[in-house]
């Protein structure tokens, strides 16, 4: 692990990618499985034998291994409230995920919150975990869904339990955003889509009417990024990369690249391959680049490492639903760390949540005070059972690789019988909004 | 470099509205509706009744595919009487809709019954030791336990030999010990409750699974 001083010297660009709703176990549990990587270094899926097993029973007794199954879309979403999340935890035991599926729908009975992605369906992911850095003990924050989980991500804290079922505005104070303001630090966010308008709430901040201001100032297209980042322009300190998100894709009458069921994960490979050859594209950049390629949760999928205890009481000022501190982190998420600063095929096995992003954000451009201004930040940090690590705990190398993937190729998206239309009218009815002269105010 | 146009985010207010007609207008998209495949667990060349509801044109595909099988089906339908001769999963299709939006297909099995299954209770023990959970089977009633066997527990995955108890839907508690075997010959279909005790060396944190194999046959 380098010192904190040598982070601040090799690094100038902190990059977060967060994915939504796969679990380690699911994205990356292939590589310590006996068919695929086998790696003896990585906490993920194994092969049963007489004295150990994975399985998850269904409400008839009867039980679903981890499978390997090709990537496609999926029949529905997969629970994962908080209220669903408890039940897949059922206590620790891990093995509540197919009666979580089979109570939440009528209609699909077929075990999907079991099935495991085999590498040559994410070519791009499984290239960055073999050649950087895995996080094989990140968690989620909380046990819940996304909203409450970006929400940690984002500013340490959060004032919901659960994403709310329609469009409502969130309260958020002290967002990484604000404190990079403060800093006056330079940043980006960066859009997989036309406009901000186009992806829809990236990383919840068109939900949060306190972000909006720096999402005017900060956000531009992904394809917007290639040119300056080739330029010897100064490149900012800290850039969010945000897909297509698949909610509000739907509503245009095409598909989001989120890997949020019941999306194929295909779209979001290529999503990461874009990014990652646009920030590779300047050596001299990158060799002073991190990217954290994360989950913001597990999407209802198996995972089979117990969250650990951790508990995370109502803030003040918070609309949960319901009045009780979470005991748990949640789920295991995929977690990649991709860096010149990192040795290849390497794995970590420190205790990170989201708010690891926080801390390696403050390590590399502030003062330790600084995560104070974080909700849980530093409470999680300094936790006496289960400290949270900083994310920079997972640079190692005191002098940058040069090696850098090429020759990436996206998979292709199988879509079966059924097919994606293009955009559907309601799609056209709004980008003919869009795209109309605001009305004349008297 | 391109930037966001500041135009477009003051119509956020029209974006709401057409959020919220979106999601009015949900109901409108291709989708499947319901899906029954009864009874899922049967004899061999027994008959399961499928019914169906889909919004659109719909599909409805089995694997392995039966004889002179069609799959483009009616939108609202059913079939009465499809023989199933081995394991067999129906799946309903939606083919026009935007599969993103999720409820474009659902696939349910038909099991026939000529196989052993480890049938596991997820349980929970209470501060006596007593660990205990239920199953429920949903079969034919044709469909017959013949055999128990080899009963194991398993807790933090790791799986282990451990006397366990049966009480079927209609019939008396036996206990198996570990590598033993019971005769029964009783319908599967019902509720079946599983229980053990722990030593006093083991734990019910995290809560463990009861496990027993099950000899399925038919009358």
């Amino acid at each position: 692990m380098i010192t904190l001083q040598q982070l601040q010297g090799l690094v100038d660009t902190i990059v977060v990618v967060m994915m939504e709703n796969r679990s380690f176990d699911h994205m990356l549990g292939f590589l310590s499985h006996e068919a695929f990587d086998g790696r003896p270094d990585i906490d993920g899926l194994r092969l049963p034998t007489k004295d150990f097993d994975l399985s998850n029973p269904d409400s008839a007794g009867r039980l679903f291994a981890p499978t390997a199954t090709p990537d496609g879309y999926l029949p529905t979403d997969v629970p994962h409230s908080r209220t669903e999340v408890a039940t897949e935890l059922r206590g620790g035991a891990m093995d509540g995920f197919i009666t979580t599926y089979q109570a939440s729908q009528s209609l699909d009975k077929s075990p999907v919150p079991m099935r495991f992605n085999r590498p040559d369906d994410i070519p791009i992911t499984a290239s960055l975990a073999r050649n950087y850095t895995v996080c094989d003990h990140w968690f989620a924050s909380v046990p819940a869904d996304t909203q409450p989980n970006r929400m940690m991500a984002l500013s340490g804290e959060t004032l919901i339990d659960s994403t709310p079922g329609s469009l409502t505005l969130f309260k958020a104070e002290h967002t990484l955003l604000d404190w990079l303001a403060s800093k006056k630090l330079d940043f980006k966010i960066y859009v997989d889509a036309r406009s901000i308008l186009d992806v829809g709430p990236p990383s919840n901040l068109l939900l949060m009417p306190s972000q909006w201001g720096h999402v005017l100032a900060h956000a531009e297209p992904l394809d917007g990024l290639a040119e300056p980042w080739k330029s010897d322009a100064p490149a900012p300190k800290f850039m969010y990369c945000e897909p297509f998100y698949n909610d509000f894709a739907t509503v245009l009458g095409q598909h989001g690249n989120c890997n949020h069921p019941p999306l194929p994960v295909g779209y979001g490979e290529d999503f990461l391959r874009r990014v990652y050859e646009t920030l590779t594209s300047n050596p001299k950049k990158w060799a002073r680049t991190v990217l954290i390629v994360c989950y913001d949760e597990h999407g209802g999928f198996f995972d089979h490492v117990a969250p650990p205890h951790m508990t995370y009481a109502p803030p003040p000022g918070n609309k949960w639903t319901q009045q009780v501190p979470f005991a748990t982190l949640g789920v295991r998420i995929p977690g990649i760390v991709v860096s010149s600063l990192v040795a290849a095929g390497s794995s970590s096995h420190l205790l990170f949540d989201h708010t690891a992003i926080l801390q390696l954000v403050v390590d590399r451009f502030g003062t330790p005070a600084d995560l104070g201004f974080f909700g849980q930040a530093l409470a999680r940090k300094t936790n006496r059972t289960n400290p949270v690590q900083s994310l920079g705990s997972t640079l190692t190398l005191s002098a940058p690789r040069n090696d850098i993937l090429t020759g990436l190729v996206s998979p292709v998206v199988h879509t079966g019988a059924a097919t994606t239309p293009p955009i559907s009218e309601l799609g056209m009815l709004f980008r003919q909004v869009l795209a109309a002269k605001p009305a004349k105010r008297p | 470099m391109r930037s966001i146009s500041l135009k477009g985010f003051s119509r956020l207010r029209r974006l709401s509205v057409l959020l919220s007609l979106s999601a009015l207008a949900c109901c409108a998209h291709d989708a499947v509706l319901a899906f029954h495949v009864e009874p899922p667990l049967l004899c061999p060349n027994q008959t399961v009744a499928i019914t169906w509801k889909v919004r659109g044109r719909a599909q409805l595909k089995a694997n392995p595919t039966p004889p002179g099988w069609k799959e483009d089906v009616p939108s609202d339908g059913g079939l009465p009487a499809v023989t199933v001769g081995q394991d067999t999963t129906f799946t309903i299709l939606a083919p026009d809709a935007n599969q993103a939006r999720g409820s474009s297909f659902a696939s349910q099995e038909a099991r026939v019954t000529a196989q052993t299954d480890n049938r596991a209770v997820q349980a929970m023990c209470d501060a006596s030791g007593t660990c205990s959970g239920t199953l429920t089977i949903d079969a034919d009633k044709s469909v017959r336990v013949k055999r128990m066997a080899n009963p194991t527990w398993r807790s933090g995955f790791k799986v282990a030999d451990h006397e366990v108890c049966v009480t079927p839907p209609s019939g008396s508690r036996t206990c198996l010990a570990p590598n033993t075997s019971a005769a029964l010959d009783l319908p599967a279909s019902g509720v079946w409750k599983f229980d053990m005790k722990l030593a006093q060396t083991e734990l019910g944190d995290p809560p463990p699974e009861l496990r027993v194999f099950f000899d399925f046959g038919c009358k």
